[in-house]
């Protein structure tokens, strides 16, 4: 699996988003989406940070999400966080 | 070369949603400024909603001065002060005990500052303050329980080390109450790496200052030239402003406390403790501890070269992970 599929798994675990007819056509396919306005309740916010530390045995905190709100930029920053 | 070129910013240590502030008398006196929400609500709907235990860093939360005002918080204080006089009459065997991990830096050789002498040297301290033994504890996120910007494996570690601590004070105190334990635990998550990191930027500052200087010839200041504690945090319950900035009513406002590190004025230097109804309850305490500090530092005949810093990281504090010297 790659590092966007993995997110999209943990974003769905916390929010249900590929259930959300809108959302899931661009999660699935190359589109970039807010994660914040995804996850707009911060308990769901917290869920998600759980499933995304477990997936990629990271350590994850609230600046992370803040300062990479777009998925590609998560992405990218979880990319950077494991080759470390 | 100065700490500044080691460590992160003070501000981008500090809350990223707050208004920052720098501290002042009129700042930090300010009426309209009071304690911040003290988050254990949002730890114990957290730990519901992820079928997680929390409950330790809930309850402490609940027991924190910092986050409290009024009554609550004046009893809470007199219960603190009460606690850290209870071990004043030991205080001058402890600290020549704490400060005697310092006689390390008259061996030449590699020295690790941070683990091997200031880290043992505090403990001993806080072993005295708390009655258990802290060196055999892992409290090393301790002071984490102060922010809301950690993330789950951080706050599962948190619950972890109060949860131990929390155990080894009933094991040692049957007897005491539940408030007197959570207030031990308030000293450690206060007092601790606080004391550590300022102990630590104090020191390596003056070996900065002084390239090619013994210990014995640097003139170590009696109070700490540099604090750890870079900032507090409150929130407005009105609208206020301060020179140019203002602050609506019920915004987080981070007051930087960094700006008082040297070289402002000695004056302002001791509001590092804060200042009014907050100010610190350890700033004796502390202040005594790097006195008797400097007192054995400054017998020693010794130089030393600053061969590598690594700040901690993930911090609300500004402290060394570690710091290689070179003894000559
Ligand atoms: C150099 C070391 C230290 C520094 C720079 C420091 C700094 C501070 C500051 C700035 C505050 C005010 C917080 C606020 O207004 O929100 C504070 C409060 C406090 N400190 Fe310290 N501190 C140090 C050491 C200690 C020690 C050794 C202890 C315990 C033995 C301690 C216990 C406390 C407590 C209990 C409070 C809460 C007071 C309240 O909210 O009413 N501190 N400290």
């Amino acid at each position: 699996m790659t590092t966007r599929q993995r997110i999209i798994e943990a974003l769905h675990q916390a929010t249900g988003a590929l259930d959300d007819p809108l959302l899931a056509p661009k999660l699935l396919g190359e589109g970039d989406v807010n994660l914040l306005e995804v996850n707009a309740d911060s308990l769901v916010q917290f869920e998600f940070m759980m499933h995304l530390e477990e997936a990629f045995d990271i350590e994850l905190n609230e600046d992370d999400f803040q300062n990479h709100a777009m998925l590609n930029a998560l992405q990218a920053h979880i990319d950077s966080k494991i080759a470390a | 070369m100065s700490i500044e070129d080691y460590f992160a910013p003070a501000r981008e240590k500090a809350f990223r949603k707050d208004i920052h502030v720098d501290g002042s008398r009129e700042v930090l006196r300010c009426p309209a400024l009071v304690a911040s929400d003290n988050g254990a609500e949002n730890y114990r709907r957290l730990a519901e909603h992820l079928k997680l235990d929390f409950s330790q860093i809930a309850e402490l939360l609940d027991h924190l001065p910092v986050f409290q005002e009024g009554e609550a918080h004046a009893q809470t204080r007199a219960e603190i002060a009460k606690m850290i006089a209870q071990t004043s009459k030991e205080r001058g065997t402890v600290l020549r005990k704490a400060v005697s991990k310092f006689d390390r830096l008259g061996q030449t050789g590699p020295v690790e500052l941070m683990q091997d002498v200031i880290k043992p040297s505090v403990d001993i301290l806080f072993t005295n303050l708390i009655g258990v033994d802290i060196s055999k504890l892992d409290i090393s996120e301790l002071s984490l329980v102060l922010t809301d910007g950690i993330g789950i494996r951080q706050r599962r570690r948190l619950e972890k080390q109060l949860k131990d601590l929390d155990d080894a004070l009933r094991a040692q105190f049957p007897d005491a109450s539940p408030r007197e334990i959570q207030f031990k635990k308030t000293l450690v998550a206060m007092g601790h790496d606080s004391t550590m990191g300022s102990a630590a930027l104090s020191m390596l500052q003056m070996i900065m200052d002084h390239p090619g200087k013994t210990f014995a010839q640097m003139p170590f200041p009696d109070l700490f030239s540099h604090t750890g504690v870079p900032f507090i945090r409150r929130t407005a319950r009105d609208d206020v402003s301060f020179a140019e900035q203002s602050i609506p009513k019920g915004h987080d406002v981070s007051v930087m406390l960094n700006i008082f590190d040297a070289p402002s004025p000695d004056a302002d230097r001791k509001l590092i403790f804060g200042l009014g109804r907050h100010v610190c309850l350890g700033g004796p305490v502390s202040m005594q501890y790097w006195q008797a500090v400097t007192h054995v530092v400054s017998g020693i005949d010794r130089k030393a070269v600053i061969t590598q810093i690594d700040e901690k990281q993930d911090t609300l504090f500004r402290i060394p992970d570690t710091v290689l010297l070179e003894i000559s």
